[in-house]
């Protein structure tokens, strides 16, 4: 018997009767298996071989290797809190990164100085100064670039202070000059 | 909407490679599509004890879930799975042969266990089919079980048991003659 006749013989055991068979396909059966007899045995053979293909499992074997597997494959970072690390380091890491995580989070105020030329209308003061005769009086111009801080969320008070500031001594400097007259 | 892969359309092939990746889900698909059949298999190959068949499919799953890197992807996953399962049941063989011979041992000692020797005899499901397939070497019975009953092709077969094709053909040819003459003489012995 050659191994396609084998195959071939296997089919038809499978799936018909003998009845059922063509005139070559008897031929075959009767020359290789020996008749009709020997053609069921093998089918009753093969059907309480096939009957017994599958057999349930109990839901115990199911539930214990789901869990195994869900086990061996758990997140790093699980395994890593839960068994490598004791639990006070755990706690501790933990408050770390949260503490860590808000100082990023939250805005902090961030200054830079930007020099910037702006339009002040001009500022006159009057003084009263006693001159002696003959005294020749020189008019002095000061110019003077005042800084300006622009904030991201810090209202710019001090800006204005620093401008008052160096005003007041720009006019004790011009007092003292008239004054003293050199 | 790709928010839930249909894991019954998957492959074998690829519920492994998921499996590999740690997804949960293909291995309860792989499971749920093979575990039966192992036992089926296990069941038959092994002198019929229930228990120890369920025992030795929880044994193969573990460890597909230990060792899932074992499986290589230019393999298929039924003979794959089926050839570990032999290979099991080969051990189980020369546990079982050790033990007889230490039962034997013991007997002709003097010392009785009549625990084993009942838990080894009711094992045994005493039909015609059974009993002949009892008597054939381990491989032959593997063999004829993965194909009449597992109905695996002569290719998957081949690949399992790593014979040529012709080879798996011609033992089947002479496996069923064997089986037949087996159950045939049985049959003549009850009569008698």
């Amino acid at each position: 018997m050659n191994n396609d006749q084998l195959l071939k013989i296997d089919h038809l055991i499978q799936t018909k009767h003998y009845e059922e068979l063509s005139q070559e396909d008897k031929l075959l059966v009767d020359e290789h298996l020996g008749g009709k007899k020997s053609f069921e045995q093998y089918q009753i053979l093969f059907k309480e071989t096939h009957a017994t293909q599958e057999r349930p499992v109990s839901r115990l074997v199911a539930n214990n290797l789901s869990t195994r597997f869900k086990q061996k494959n758990r997140p790093v970072w699980y395994s890593l809190f839960n068994y490598r690390i004791p639990a006070y380091a755990s706690i501790t890491l933990i408050a770390l990164i949260m503490t860590a995580s808000w100082w990023w989070t939250t805005s902090h105020p961030n200054m830079i100085e930007v020099t910037k030329e702006v339009y002040l209308p001009g500022k006159t003061d009057t003084l009263l100064v006693q001159l002696p005769p003959d005294t020749i009086v020189i008019e002095k111009v000061i110019q003077k670039t005042i800084p300006v801080y622009i904030t991201s969320n810090v209202p710019s008070e001090k800006t204005q202070e620093s401008t008052e500031g160096s005003s007041l001594a720009e006019q004790q400097d011009l007092t003292e000059f008239l004054v003293s007259g050199r | 909407m790709g928010l839930f892969t249909a894991y019954h359309k998957k492959t074998d092939e690829t519920l492994m490679v998921l499996i590999q990746n740690g997804d949960h889900r293909a291995f309860q698909n792989l499971y749920d599509r093979y575990a039966t059949r192992l036992n089926g298999f296990f069941f038959k190959m092994l002198w019929s004890d229930a228990e120890m068949a369920e025992d030795f499919v929880q044994d193969l799953f573990t460890k597909v879930i230990d060792r899932p890197e074992l499986f290589k992807i230019e393999y298929k996953v039924k003979p794959w799975l089926f050839q570990i399962a032999a290979n099991m049941c080969k051990n189980a063989y020369r546990k079982n042969s050790f033990e007889r011979a230490y039962r034997q041992h013991l007997e002709s000692e003097g010392i009785h266990l009549a625990h084993i020797e009942t838990k080894l005899d009711h094992s045994i499901q005493f039909d015609l089919l059974s009993k002949a397939m009892n008597n054939l070497e381990e491989d032959n019975r593997s063999i004829f079980l993965l194909r009449y009953q597992q109905e695996m092709t002569i290719e998957e077969l081949s690949e399992t048991f790593d014979i040529p094709t012709g080879t798996v053909k011609s033992r089947l040819f002479n496996l069923r003659k064997q089986l037949l003459t087996a159950i045939e003489d049985q049959k003549i012995t009850n009569h008698e």
